[in-house]
């Protein structure tokens, strides 16, 4: 009796651990992701971005299709008169924020940001670095 | 009817002290692997923010939807700009940054955790205030746990 009551359990225990499992999609290569909209349309140098340094997702154009959305905000501080009279540069300051977030649980499965002083090129810098680092999280999850 | 007046003295003393250590020992905590919600913050600080828990590995789970949280952090932030003096008498570009953030849980509405961070010279702008309130946040839960 008892072991039958154990049986039933355990079956009971696994199609349940199955289904939770079916629900969580992990952030691996080839996840679909969306890039949500951004200040200063940052969203389109990180999809530049995304591509250049081969990021192996796929991007998609509706949320819908998704299992992965990109949020972000960049800041931009262009040199003054300050700057490039007395350190003689022109480069502006940056600084990005991005964080990846489950659409099917809502966590957030990765998040990073960066400031570069100076930076070479602008917000393109800035996005570059983004990706890269995407691009070495999802090579952690092979 | 002094026996009685014991019991009432004894109740007086002992009970309401345990009844308010109990209570600030279960509301005022964040137990490790809780779900927290950023709110969103003019200028995108929520993703500083959850960029800094992340990096710092803060024993929490961040979710994008306030309904499936147990606890909510609200934030505020302030940037400064370096200007000509600050350039010309410290060869200092740096941001004075300053940041506030609270922690409610949402199930008690009690505040349970506020730091506030000030940085005349930010080395990295908004990251490094962010980074500082999820260090201190992580020592909090630490803390917590123990």
């Amino acid at each position: 009796m008892w072991k039958r009551i154990a049986g039933v359990f355990s079956v009971c225990l696994f199609l349940v651990s199955g289904l939770h499992g079916q629900n969580q999609v992990a952030f691996k290569p080839g996840a679909k992701v969306f890039v949500a909209p951004m200040q200063d349309g940052f969203d389109t140098y990180l999809k530049a971005a995304l591509q250049k340094k081969k990021v192996p997702i796929t991007i998609v154009g509706s949320k819908d299709d998704a299992d992965f959305a990109i949020t972000g905000s960049s800041e931009t501080q262009k040199a003054g008169t300050a700057k490039k009279l007395i350190r003689l540069d022109w480069h502006s300051d940056e600084q990005a924020s991005v964080s990846i977030a489950n659409l099917k649980t809502s966590e957030i499965v990765f998040a990073y940001s960066v400031n570069k002083q100076s930076s070479a090129h602008g917000k393109q810098s800035t996005a570059e670095a983004c990706a890269k680092h995407i691009k070495d999280e999802l090579g952690k999850k092979k | 009817m002094r026996s009685a007046l014991k019991v009432l003295l004894f109740t007086i003393l002992c009970i309401p002290p345990t009844i308010l250590s109990a209570q600030s020992g279960a509301d005022m905590s964040i137990p490790t692997g809780s779900k927290l919600f950023i709110s969103p913050v003019d200028g995108g600080y929520d993703i500083y923010l959850a960029a800094a828990i992340v990096r710092k590995q803060v024993p929490i789970v961040l979710v994008t939807d306030k309904s499936k949280a147990d606890f909510e952090l609200s934030s505020v932030t302030e940037s400064e700009r370096a200007g000509w003096a600050k350039m010309f008498f410290f060869g200092s570009t740096a941001s004075a940054e300053q940041a506030s953030i609270k922690i409610v849980n949402l199930k008690t509405s009690t505040i349970v955790y506020g730091y506030n961070v000030n940085k005349s010279n930010s080395a990295r702008g908004k990251q490094s205030s962010a980074e500082a309130c999820a260090k201190h946040l992580k020592a909090k839960i630490e803390h917590d746990q123990r």
